[in-house]
């Protein structure tokens, strides 16, 4: 089996070299640091705490300067203070979570998918500014100990191996192979990302959190799949704008509110995929305006995909552009342009997800707790 | 004919050929094979020529449900020899070769009155003929 990750100078050293430069610096950090351990100091002095941490966008070094300070209270019970509490201190918006710490174990307790292991995870990457009795390493140890669910990860595995088994034999790959092989890619990403302590928080950070765990060679595949070849203005404006015009469309035929109404309802229930989908296609005009064009081109695309999902027959054993072309070709049509600077996959590609889905397999069959597992992690 | 396998590994050892246990299983094996050759009537061979493979076989398949599915790892390999090795990657001269059989054979079947045959497919329906009738004389 071939290692996936391997140092590739394209689109993924450019994409490196993004994400880098949006680092938090280290005196920017630490002035938030020595914020938190104020807020800290002051719960302190007036409510017995086992652990104070900065978690959030401060603690993955991803805080703007306008970013919330997010800072978690573990507590031995519960106090008489709010569970949620907020102020603003030198101009930065602190947030403040109150946790028992029995609340805190719970959270950091055995598998689960998506959302729960993004919960333990929010906690073991926190930051301590507060830790008197060790209690921060013992959340940290038990969230990286979190696994996938281990039914639903190996069928997501199975479905990449099938999916790559049933392009193989192939004796050419055309454009329309290209939306099954992003299939196999979206599934990676997820299963790699939920293996690894940071987990997979969302499609905004999905990108940034590949880098950082060195999956160089899944990234530089994904991207080229995803037909993100160029981090320029028109490229990534017309990624947002062909994406919004699917969504838009695509909401309209299913009665859903429109884009911009679904973002002004915050959070809505009643419309949660869609909510979510449009979350996305907002997180992608965030990255273009903070000058993250290939994260936000990514994004864009993939809130498309998402949102063909939502309403594409799930029976249907077609790619989302045939299913939508069942329901209304104009919908399909602007599907198709969302991907239309995608090229046809090459068998570099297959081979860049086999090489990346059997070091997921080979990952699966180590011991928690062993050397190679923390190594990996 | 466990007698061969010992045969090969006495001269295995006393000419020093230094073959591993792999390599006198695959020697047993082509041993073997090579003796069934010779037993056989030159009738009961495949012909190598697809025509008179088409002529007289036909492939049938059968697809039944597994004891249990395959494991991860078992997809692993497949989707690998899918995507390295595909058996079912068609060489274009092989297609070409099965598409002269089904032509000749749809050719016998309409009979001699079928304008449509080519001389070279009258030619080899003509010799596949001949090989029939001679195939035919040397079965018991």
């Amino acid at each position: 089996m071939v290692a996936a990750s391997r140092l590739a100078p394209g689109l993924a050293g450019r994409l490196a070299a993004e994400v880098a430069a949006h680092e938090a610096s280290a005196d920017a950090l630490e002035h938030r640091l020595s914020l938190a351990r104020r807020v800290v100091a002051a719960a302190e002095s007036v409510e017995p705490l086992r652990a104070g941490l900065v978690v959030g966008s401060t603690a993955l070094r991803r805080c703007g300067a306008r970013a919330d300070l997010d800072i978690v209270l573990i507590l031995d019970d519960a106090s008489d203070q709010p569970p949620f509490a907020s102020c603003d201190i030198d101009g930065v918006h602190v947030e403040i979570e109150r946790l028992t710490w029995l609340e805190a174990l719970s959270l950091t307790e055995g598998d689960g998918w998506t959302w729960e292991l993004r919960s333990g995870s929010r906690l073991g990457c926190g930051v301590p500014v507060f830790d008197p009795d060790g209690c921060a390493t013992r959340i940290r140890n038990r969230a990286a100990a979190q696994r996938p669910d281990p039914e639903r990860w190996e069928s997501t595995l199975r479905n990449v191996y099938l999916g790559l088994a049933a392009l193989g034999p192939r004796p050419t790959l055309g454009r329309e192979h290209g939306e099954a092989l992003r299939g196999v890619f979206d599934n990676l990403a997820l299963l790699t990302l939920l293996s690894r302590p940071r987990r997979y928080q969302k499609p905004k950070w999905a990108l940034a959190d590949l880098v950082h765990a060195r999956q160089d060679s899944l990234v530089e595949a994904m991207l080229e799949c995803y037909g993100i070849g160029s981090g320029g203005v028109t490229a990534t404006g017309a990624a947002i704008d062909r994406t919004r015009a699917l969504i838009n469309g695509l909401y309209a035929a299913s009665g859903m509110p429109t884009h911009t109404t679904l973002i002004a309802m915050g959070h809505a229930p009643q419309f949660a995929e869609a909510s979510y989908v449009s979350r996305a296609l907002d997180d992608a005009e965030d990255l273009a305006a903070s000058g993250r064009p290939l994260e936000s081109q990514y994004v864009a695309k993939f809130a498309a995909r998402l949102a063909a999902a939502l309403v594409a027959p799930s029976d249907s054993s077609e790619s989302l552009p045939d299913g939508l072309d069942a329901l209304d070709a104009s919908l399909a049509a602007l599907y198709r342009d969302v991907f239309a600077d995608a090229s046809a996959p090459r068998r570099r590609h297959l081979e860049a997800a086999l090489a990346c889905a059997d070091l997921l397999l080979d990952e699966s069959a180590l011991p928690s707790g062993s050397d190679a597992a923390r190594v990996s992690a | 004919m466990g007698e061969i396998f010992h045969a090969l590994e006495v001269l295995n050892r006393s000419m020093k050929l230094g073959l591993s246990g792999q390599n006198l299983l695959r020697a047993e094996m082509g041993f073997k094979s090579a003796l069934a050759m010779q037993g056989n009537p030159a009738a009961a061979r495949l012909a190598g020529d697809p025509v008179r493979l088409a002529e007289r076989y036909e492939l049938k398949a059968t697809l039944r449900p597994r004891d249990a599915k395959l494991s991860l790892d078992q997809l692993s390999k497949f989707a690998g020899q899918a995507i390295k090795q595909p058996h079912t990657r068609v060489a274009a001269a092989t297609f070409k070769q099965i598409d002269q059989a089904i032509a000749a054979t749809s050719v016998t079947k309409a009979g001699p009155a079928t304008k449509a045959a080519t001389p070279s497919g009258a030619k080899k329906r003509g010799a596949a003929k001949v090989a029939t009738a001679k195939m035919a004389r040397k079965s018991p």
